[in-house]
């Protein structure tokens, strides 16, 4: 190879990938510094995570402790939630079966009979009725007995 | 008489009652819990924040272990869990913009990585030479924070994990070949930096001879 490795070949030399770059960095002193100094770098990366995580045993105690108890008041609030839900559906049953209800016709000829207490505004009139001629005396022109002339006469007196 | 209820008495007695299997939840947190936390604390790069994240990581675990199939190891999946929480912890801090807006973010990044570079361990090497490594270190986790939170959690998982490649995709739920791409424009962020860095320490050793 000619050169110096290009950056991609270098990364993948960094990473410690690809043979030509592995040969190459045998040859180039440039190249195999660069490449080194990174490795390096990304070793301290490494290390400096490593030692900012380290903390006193207490702390672990504690974290585990916190956990633990984060998980049991879980457990314990979700079982207090599925007893409540279960009670709201049972008052919820109660309520709709003691409810009062109107009877509900069991048979078709019942239920062709059934009227709701609103259902005759949807009615329409009966033939007989539509039929029918209105007469005086009828149930339409109700014929009230004659008003005497001596009831009137006595209010006009004076 | 009173009775000292500790946090595991508790987990058990809820266990119990609640019927489900008495697994040693307790175990789990104790063999985990500084793995997860040092992942989280490579992602978010905040204590508080990590521990948070770290005690809700277990909460998840515990609420969802009955979804676990064992398909990957346990320490796979709660580092799973991890990186998503801190995925999305990552996109939901919208102060982090503002902060950028206002050209705080420079700031913040060089003290957080000279914070972290100056928890390296004493290797005994010469002053100078100790400086450097914690420029350079510092100069990574600067690389380190203009990474996307995908990026970074597989950067940290590499690096501060060692963790394989293909366990990194079972973590991440990517393939190889995807985590390698991102790995790869990770180191080269991360080399550009370097780069620059080292142009800044050259121009000023030049600034100080006589």
């Amino acid at each position: 190879m000619s050169g110096h490795l290009r950056d991609e070949q270098l990364t993948s030399a960094v990473l410690d990938e690809g043979d030509e770059a592995r040969e190459h960095l045998e040859t180039c002193a440039e190249c195999r510094d660069e490449a080194e100094r990174a490795q390096a770098a990304l070793a301290g990366f490494g290390e400096s995570v490593r030692a900012e995580a380290g903390r006193p045993d207490g702390f672990w105690a504690w974290q585990r402790d916190a956990i633990l108890a984060r998980v049991a008041q879980g457990t314990v609030r979700t079982r207090r939630l599925a007893w409540a839900g279960a009670m709201v559906l049972v008052i919820l049953g109660a309520v709709l079966l003691t409810r009062p209800r109107q009877p509900a016709p069991r048979s078709p000829a019942t239920i062709s009979e059934w009227r709701s207490p609103t259902d005759w505004l949807l009615r329409t009139p009966g033939d007989a009725l539509l039929r029918s001629t209105p007469r005086v005396g009828d149930f339409y022109f109700p014929l009230e007995p004659a008003e005497t002339g001596s009831s009137k006469g006595g209010n006009n007196e004076g | 008489m009173e009775s000292t209820l500790t946090p595991a008495k508790l987990l058990a007695q809820a266990n119990a009652s609640a019927g489900i299997a008495r697994e040693d939840f307790d175990g789990i947190v104790r063999a985990h819990q500084r793995r997860i936390y040092r992942v989280l604390l490579g992602i978010v790069r905040d204590p508080d924040t990590a521990d948070t994240l770290t005690q809700e990581c277990f909460l998840r675990a515990y609420r969802s272990r009955h979804s676990f199939r064992g398909e990957s190891s346990v320490a796979t999946w709660l580092v799973r869990i991890a990186v998503r929480l801190a995925i999305d912890h990552g996109r939901s801090r919208r102060n982090r913009f503002w902060r950028q807006l206002f050209g705080g973010a420079a700031a913040d990044e060089s003290a957080a990585g000279s914070t972290a570079a100056e928890e390296l361990p004493d290797t005994g090497a010469s002053p100078e030479r100790a400086l450097a490594a914690r420029e350079e270190v510092a100069a990574v986790w600067a690389a380190v924070d203009q990474l996307s939170p995908q990026q970074r959690a597989i950067f940290v998982l590499r690096f501060a994990e060692e963790m394989p490649l293909e366990e990194i995709g079972r973590a991440m739920q990517l393939e190889v070949g995807t985590v390698k791409s991102h790995l790869h424009r990770a180191v080269s962020a991360v080399r550009k930096r370097l780069a620059t860095e080292a142009q800044k320490h050259k121009e000023r050793t030049e600034e100080r001879k006589p």
